[in-house]
């Protein structure tokens, strides 16, 4: 069990070592996929590749933030 | 497209092999050179390895939309991980990597281990030059892959680009190597936290404009829409360090005092602190 945490954990410090920027990037692909893949988002599919953009802007933000402020 | 994947495996792995170096030098000066070269050489040897294997696997059984997507999510996860380094340290909040000072850590950590044999080659100085290169250039291996393989743009190309992206890296060990040679000591001058910052800026753009791909997202432009990312993530990152210099810096002590300023409240009121700030 030990070993199995500490290789999650160093692979998760492999990758990225930083939880804000694992779930500001994990949520930004779920919004991404829903408004590619829903029908009824037809209207704003055109939009989804700088949706992207600013939700991986806005996760570097707030990230550094979390650094800088607490 | 393939020149892309050169020139970034290029620049990644310069910063990763000036750190390796800093570690085989301490070992050669301190242990002896047969020590550090042999754990150096085993080291490239295993990232040879693992680049041939996984870099094949890749290539052979992946199709290049799915291996687009996938490795523009871990591109866009490597690249803010590195660009959030370099802007910490531009902005003032992180010290700057300096190989003067680990050098004579490392030097001192040495020495008291005492005396070793000179011309032998020592367990303790092969193991840490090679867990030292081996580390440094796992990442710069995951970037020769990912970049390899998927700066291709059909399954055909694939393989050219990928030993596009590993020449970049070897070009860069070697440069690395014969500079450390002449130099002797640790390379101090090179710019690492710019090379960190442009290669996660080009790690975060690559990464989105795959991922984005993958997704099914139609650029505007097509692939010259990637140098407009560039372009929007380095000015993005220009801004980001301009505000963070104007943030002032809390030092660990003061992290410690205002904690310890939390706890003496606590015990003094039952409210806590942040019901102390709501009641003023």
């Amino acid at each position: 069990m030990q070993a199995t945490t500490n290789f999650l954990k160093a692979v998760f410090n492999f990758f990225v070592g930083d939880i804000v920027i694992l779930v500001g990037v994990a949520l930004t692909l779920v919004v991404v996929a829903l408004v590619e893949s829903l029908s009824f988002l037809n209207s704003i599919r055109e939009t989804g590749g700088y949706i992207f953009i600013a939700g991986i802007v806005l996760t570097l933000f707030i990230t550094l933030r979390r650094e800088t402020h607490s | 497209m393939i020149w892309s994947s050169a020139i970034s495996a290029f620049l990644a792995s310069i910063v990763e092999f000036v750190e390796a170096l800093t570690i085989v030098l301490v070992v050669g000066v301190t242990i002896n050179w047969k020590s550090a070269l042999a754990g150096t050489a085993a080291a490239a040897l295993t990232l040879v390895v693992l680049v041939a294997i996984f870099g094949t696997a890749l290539v052979v059984f992946i199709p290049i939309e799915a291996l687009r997507l996938i490795v523009g999510i871990i591109l866009v996860l490597f690249g803010l991980k590195w660009l959030k380094k370099a802007i910490l340290r531009y902005g003032g909040h992180k010290a700057l990597h300096d190989e003067e000072a680990i050098y004579e850590e490392e030097m001192r950590a040495m020495r008291a281990r005492g005396e070793t044999l000179p011309y032998k080659i020592d367990g303790f100085g092969f193991a840490t030059a090679y867990k030292s290169v081996l580390l440094e250039g796992l990442e710069v291996a995951f970037i020769v892959i990912t970049f390899g393989t998927s700066a291709a743009q059909t399954d055909q190309e694939k393989t050219p680009a990928l030993l596009a992206a590993a020449s970049g890296a070897i070009a860069a060990g070697l440069l690395v190597l014969i500079v450390g040679s002449l130099v002797r000591g640790p390379l101090t001058r090179v710019p690492e936290n710019t090379l960190k910052f442009g290669v996660g800026v080009m790690l975060a753009s690559f990464g989105t404009f795959w991922a984005g791909e993958g997704f099914g997202i139609e650029w505007p432009g097509a692939d010259l829409f990637l140098l407009g990312l560039i372009v929007f993530y380095l000015l993005v990152s220009f801004l980001l360090v301009s505000w963070l210099r104007s943030v002032p810096k809390v030092s660990k002590a003061n992290k410690l005092s205002n904690s310890l300023v939390d706890i003496n409240l606590d015990l003094d009121d039952p409210t806590t602190p942040l019901q102390q700030e709501e009641l003023h």
